[in-house]
């Protein structure tokens, strides 16, 4: 599905920043793209009030009509990504985490990514991902300062509901890294 | 990140046990279900082998009082640091002693990555000779971690037997030890191994002891690696046998002054590239040769002496793995039958595997093992 475009150098990716920049563009590519389809690919709407951004709105501007019935295009998700990647200055390494967590939150909380949720979804697993596999590690509270409209209060209570429904599993085994690197 | 390095995985959280455990179940086996939980579980139960989905078992487990601050009752403090502080505590569910470590959560870092790195590590730990962790109650201010209640460290039972520990007793802590460690060792494939400094606090941020630390490690080596720890086994292994630390230590001058002149002061050949350490070099030591350690341990048998001296050496590629030294010669008298008990088993579920009373031990047996009378299956530990 995404393995088409990806061709892997681990040493150019680990050792030159230059070089590294179109690989962590083309990073944010696939995992968005992969979030797209689970997206789009749903079988139902389950999902959960923490993650609901119509009873946790990211941003105080009106988001339009259909926003919470149409399925967002890979455009939009791929630029919401980049965003706070680029803001928190993170690598590619964080963004298949962040892939690892997203999908390991659906399976454990029995829930599917959605128009209302995936925002949150996302953000929830930028944010532990960051924490976790990043050596600087960003707080909660850097977040606030990329999207503005969000308190620290919300983010660490959406932070510890992800943990909860991951039961604190937030290992990444060198084997499912490598799956979801070449995939 | 280094607060939850291995090392501290294994020193930390490396038990030994005198009584023997039977084998570890999800819920606590001695479990007190309130009746009306009891009652609900008995109605709801129709099938009673269906498969909880993982929502509704989380929901029942937090039914019966997990994950609720309410359930522990908070005896007294055992210590305090800037980054937890632990309290021993009671479990209403069992009526079992526990240790609450309480991390304080920061308002603007969240949850602290040490703390989310160290639940996942230990979760993922099930093994006699490592500590349990039994329970997470995560709020907005704090997020407490419920272990097991370890009643004594190695100082606290050598200092019952008066130092002198019987040395088949030194045996049986020793394999646990190992057995410990060699456990640990399976974390490398978790892929978790993100922090991976020597760590220079304890997880309670207290300074660690410089008595346990191999050379490459005081003379600026501050990659992690397993042969680290397998030095400070070997620190060990001299204190239970000897009923006193082998290079006590205070500033890292002396720490590795007293190596050096029980040791050998370190060569090309005894230790490859030390003669390149600019730290090392800086100090000057002079050229101690190494002494016999038959002469210092004089109690411990030679294979024994075997162990140690390749616990001891220099060159961290010939220095003894956890692995190597649960197969070696000093072990044999425990029998064949201690390397197939599986990781979650204790060793005295072997009927041979007894501990013998200490020389040394203190009047009567009760002060000693102040539970074993009453047949409970609690775990008591030295570490």
């Amino acid at each position: 599905l995404l393995s088409k475009k990806y061709s892997s150098c681990s040493t150019i990716f680990i050792d030159d920043s230059t070089v590294s920049q179109p690989n962590l563009k083309s990073t944010i590519k696939c995992v968005t793209l992969a979030i797209y389809y689970h997206i789009k690919n749903r079988d139902s709407d389950r999902s959960l009030d923490i993650f609901d951004e119509k009873k946790h709105p990211l941003s105080r501007d009106l988001v339009p009509d259909d926003y919470f019935r149409t399925d967002p295009e890979h455009k939009l998700i791929y630029r919401f990504v980049r965003t706070l990647f680029s803001a928190a200055q993170l690598t590619a390494e964080c963004a298949i985490v962040t892939l690892v967590y997203l999908e390991r939150l659906l399976t454990y909380a029995e829930i599917d990514i959605c128009p209302c949720n995936w925002k949150r979804i996302v953000l929830g697993a930028i944010l532990l991902a960051s924490k976790v596999w990043d050596d600087q590690a960003v707080w909660n509270v850097d977040y606030c300062q990329i999207l503005k409209d969000i308190t620290v209060e919300d983010m660490n209570e959406m932070e510890r509901h992800f943990l909860e429904l991951l039961q604190f599993n937030i290992n990444v085994p060198a084997s499912v890294y490598a799956k979801y690197y070449f995939d | 990140g280094e607060v939850c390095s291995p090392t501290l995985v294994s020193f930390m959280c490396c038990k030994f046990q005198r009584i023997d455990v039977s084998k570890q179940m999800s819920l606590p086996m001695d479990i007190r279900l309130p009746p009306e939980i009891l009652k609900k579980l008995q109605m709801q139960s129709p099938e009673p082998c269906k498969p909880l989905s993982r929502m509704s078992r989380r929901a029942s487990l937090s039914d019966i009082g997990f994950g609720k601050l309410e359930t522990y009752v908070k005896l007294g403090k055992l210590g305090e640091g800037t980054y937890a502080t632990v309290f021993k505590g009671r479990s209403k569910l069992t009526e079992n002693l526990v240790a609450l470590k309480e991390i304080r959560l920061e308002h603007e870092e969240g949850a602290p990555c040490t703390a989310i790195r160290e639940v996942s590590l230990l979760k993922n730990l099930k093994h006699a000779n490592i500590v349990t962790l039994h329970d997470i109650i995560h709020t907005d201010r704090c997020l407490t971690l419920v272990f097991e209640y370890l009643d004594s460290d190695l100082k606290q039972y050598l200092d019952n037997c008066r130092n002198i520990m019987s040395m088949s007793n030194v045996k049986v802590f020793m394999f646990q030890l190992l057995r410990g460690l060699a456990g640990e060792l399976k974390l490398a494939d978790f892929g978790l191994a993100r922090a991976k400094s020597v760590p220079t606090k304890t997880y309670s941020n207290e300074v660690v002891t410089l008595w346990y630390r191999p050379p490459d490690v005081l003379l600026g080596s501050t990659e992690y690696s397993t042969p680290i720890d397998m030095w400070g086994v070997g620190c060990i292994l001299y204190e239970m046998a000897t009923g006193r630390p082998l290079f006590p230590g205070s500033t890292v001058k002396e720490e590795l002054h007293l190596i050096f002149r029980l040791m050998g002061t370190p060569t090309e050949e005894t230790c490859p590239g030390i003669t390149a350490n600019e730290e090392f070099r800086s100090y000057l030591f002079p050229q101690y040769r190494a002494q016999a350690l038959i002469n210092h341990v004089p109690r411990l048998d030679t294979e024994g002496i075997d162990l140690l001296t390749t616990l001891l050496l220099y060159d961290t590629r010939k220095r003894i793995s956890a692995e190597a030294s649960l197969r070696h010669a000093y072990f044999l008298s425990l029998g064949e039958d201690i390397h197939s008990i599986p990781d979650t088993a204790s060793v005295f579920s072997l009927k041979d595997i007894q501990l013998q009373k200490d020389p040394g031990h203190r009047s009567s047996f009760d002060c000693f093992f102040p539970n074993s009378g009453r047949g409970k299956n609690r775990r008591q530990s030295v570490f």
